[in-house]
C-alpha cells in the first residue's frame, strides 16, 4: 500500500500538557482514515500537526517527525503545505462574502486569474460537492444563507479549489442532521478516490460506513490502528474492546 | 418592587440624554437664528474687529479639511497598529506595555498635545503654522480612539474563520486585506468618523500649531488656516460678537452631528438588510 503521509515518534504539547504522545502512523494514499477516540484524546490536535495550524498556539512544542510524500513538512513552505493538506472544520466556515468569492478567495490568492478560468474551477468544484445544481443561479448570494449542510459542502469545494492532495476532516458532519450527514459521507467516499482523507469522529458507525482504515487514539496515544473491517470485528487491545463496547466514551 | 426604581431612573437617564441634546441644539439655534443664513456660512469673515461682521466659511473649509488630515493619518497609524497587536505581536509582554502607551496618549489633555505640535512639529521639524501641523496633532489626539476601537474589533474576530483561511495557504496580510477589511468595511467606518467628529471639535490642537484668527481658506498643506472651534473661542473670548459666536457654535454642532449622523447610516441600512 502506498503511503501519503507518515507520523514518526511524533509529540506535541502546549506547555506542560502533552496531548499527543510518540504517535507513530501511517496514512494511506487516496484512503479514508477515520480516526476515533474519547473527547480529549487528541483527535483535532493529530490533524492540525499534519498542516502545522497547531504551530501558532502559544507555547506549543512538537517533536518527532511528519514526512509528507518522503520530506519532513518543516521543510516544506508553509503554504505549500497548506495548500496540499487542506483542512476542514467541525463547524461549517463560510466566509461572510458571495458563494462564488466564498471559492475565487483562495484560487485568486494562489495565481488563477480571468473570469472565464475561474468559472471553470468553481463550476467544476460545486459539481464534485453537489453543490452547484442547488445554487448554480445564487451564485452571487451571500454564503451565510446557505443552510448549514450546504455550508459544510461549500467549505469542503473551498478546500478542494485549491486542489489539494490530502483532505483533513474534523467531525465535519456533527453540526449536522442525518440528511446532511449522508450527503456529506457519501461525497467523502466519492472523494477518495482522488485525495487521501483523514476523517475524525466521534461516531463509530459513520468510521465503519465510510472508512478504509480506522484508528484509535487514547490519552494522547495511538492505540491501535487496522483496516475498518478489522478494527470493527477483531479489536487487538484491550482498550479498543472496552471503547468499541461504550465501556467508556 | 425593587425593580422600580431602578427602572424608573433608567429610563429618567435616557430622556435626560436625550433632552440635553435637544436643549444645547435649540438653545444655540435661537441665540443664533438672528445671523445663521447660507450667506453666513458661505463668506468670509469681516468688520473691525474681525469676525463681528461677515461670515465663516474658511472657518467651515478649514475645519472640514484639517479633520480629513487627522483621520487620514490617525487610521493608517491605528490601523497597523492593531494589527500588529491582534494578529503578529506574540509577547503578551510588549501587548501589556503597548496597551499601556496607548492608554496614556488617549490621557494627555489636548492642550499639552498643542504644545508638543508646536515645540515638535511647527519648530523642530519646520512644518511652520499650517495645517498639517494642526492634523498630525489631532491625528495623534484621535488616533487612541481609532486604534483600541479597531483592536477590539479585530480581537473579536472569530478564530476558525482566520484558520479556514490559513488551511487554504493563505498567508495574513491577504487575510487581512481580502477578508476582514471587506467584513468590516461598515464599523471601521463609523469607528472613523466617529473619531473625525471628535478632532473636528477640538480647538486647543489647533491653537498652537496653525489656527488662526483670520485666514482665507487654505491652499495648500503648509498654509495657515481657520477652524470652527478656534473661531468660537477668539469670538467669545475678546468679546467680538457674542451672536456670532452662537452662529458658529451651531454650525460646528451641526457638522459633528451629521458626522456622527453618516456613522450611523452603514448599522442602520444593515437593520433594514435584516428585516
Amino acid at each position: 500500500m502506498k503511503h501519503h503521509l507518515i507520523l514518526k515518534d511524533l509529540s506535541f504539547a502546549i506547555g506542560d500538557t502533552e496531548i499527543l504522545k510518540k504517535v507513530n502512523l501511517t496514512i494511506p494514499h487516496n484512503k479514508i482514515l477515520a480516526v476515533i477516540g474519547p473527547s480529549g484524546c487528541g483527535k483535532t490536535t493529530l490533524l492540525r500537526t499534519l498542516n502545522r495550524l497547531s504551530d501558532e498556539e502559544k507555547q506549543a512544542r512538537v517533536s518527532g517527525e511528519i514526512l509528507f510524500k518522503g520530506k519532513s513538512i518543516h521543510q516544506i513552505p508553509l503554504a505549500k503545505l497548506r495548500k496540499d493538506i487542506g483542512l476542514v472544520f467541525q463547524q461549517p466556515t463560510p466566509f461572510p462574502m458571495s458563494i462564488y468569492n466564498n471559492l475565487a478567495y483562495a484560487l485568486k490568492y494562489h495565481g488563477v486569474r480571468g473570469k472565464g478560468n475561474l468559472d471553470t474551477i468553481i463550476e467544476a468544484k460545486l459539481r464534485l460537492c453537489g453543490l452547484y445544481e442547488e445554487v448554480k443561479d445564487q451564485l452571487t448570494m451571500s454564503a451565510l444563507k446557505l443552510s448549514g449542510g450546504q455550508q459544510q459542502r461549500l467549505s469542503i469545494a473551498r478546500s478542494l479549489c485549491v486542489e489539494p492532495e490530502v483532505l483533513l476532516m474534523d467531525e465535519p458532519c456533527s453540526s449536522l442532521d442525518i440528511h446532511n450527514t449522508k450527503i456529506i459521507e457519501d461525497l467523502i467516499v466519492k472523494l477518495s478516490q482522488h485525495y487521501t482523507i483523514v476523517i475524525v469522529t466521534h461516531n463509530l458507525q459513520q468510521a465503519r460506513r465510510i472508512a478504509d482504515c480506522t484508528a484509535f487514539f487514547l490519552g494522547g496515544k495511538l492505540i491501535e490502528m487496522n483496516n475498518t473491517e478489522g478494527f470493527f470485528t477483531n479489536p487487538q487491545e484491550e482498550e479498543t474492546k472496552q471503547y468499541l463496547q461504550g465501556l467508556f466514551g | 418592587m425593587t425593580n422600580f426604581p431602578l427602572r424608573c431612573w433608567t429610563v429618567l437617564s435616557t430622556v435626560l440624554s436625550i433632552g440635553l441634546l435637544f436643549f444645547l441644539l435649540s438653545f444655540v439655534f435661537i441665540k443664533a437664528q438672528g445671523v445663521i443664513s447660507l450667506n453666513f456660512i458661505l463668506a468670509k469673515p469681516a468688520g473691525f474687529p474681525v469676525g463681528s461682521a461677515g461670515g465663516i466659511w474658511p472657518a467651515v473649509a478649514g475645519s472640514l479639511l484639517v479633520t480629513l488630515i487627522a483621520s487620514l493619518f490617525a487610521t493608517i497609524l491605528a490601523f497597523f497598529t492593531a494589527v500588529y497587536m491582534v494578529f503578529h505581536c506574540r509577547d503578551d509582554r510588549i501587548k501589556l506595555v503597548v496597551n499601556l502607551i496607548i492608554q496614556c496618549i488617549a490621557g494627555i489633555p489636548s492642550i499639552v498635545l498643542g504644545l508638543f505640535g508646536y515645540a515638535f512639529l511647527v519648530i523642530k521639524l519646520e512644518l511652520g503654522l499650517s495645517i498639517l501641523a494642526s492634523g498630525l496633532t489631532l491625528a495623534i489626539m484621535i488616533f487612541p480612539y481609532i486604534q483600541i476601537r479597531l483592536q477590539k474589533l479585530f480581537l473579536e474576530t472569530n478564530k476558525q474563520l482566520l484558520e479556514a483561511s490559513a488551511s487554504l495557504g493563505i498567508n495574513r496580510s491577504y487575510t487581512i486585506i481580502n477578508l476582514l477589511l471587506p467584513m468590516y468595511r461598515k464599523q471601521i467606518l463609523s469607528i472613523i468618523t466617529l473619531a473625525s467628529g471628535f478632532a473636528m471639535g477640538a480647538a486647543a490642537p489647533v491653537m498652537l500649531t496653525g489656527c488662526m484668527m483670520n485666514a482665507p481658506v487654505p491652499e495648500s498643506l503648509a498654509s495657515p488656516f481657520m477652524s470652527l472651534p478656534y473661531h468660537l473661542y477668539v469670538l467669545i473670548g475678546q468679546g467680538i460678537s457674542l451672536e456670532n459666536a452662537y452662529g458658529t457654535a451651531f454650525v460646528l454642532m451641526i457638522l459633528v452631528l451629521l458626522l456622527n449622523l453618516l456613522a450611523a447610516v452603514p448599522t442602520l441600512l444593515g437593520m433594514r438588510g435584516k428585516r
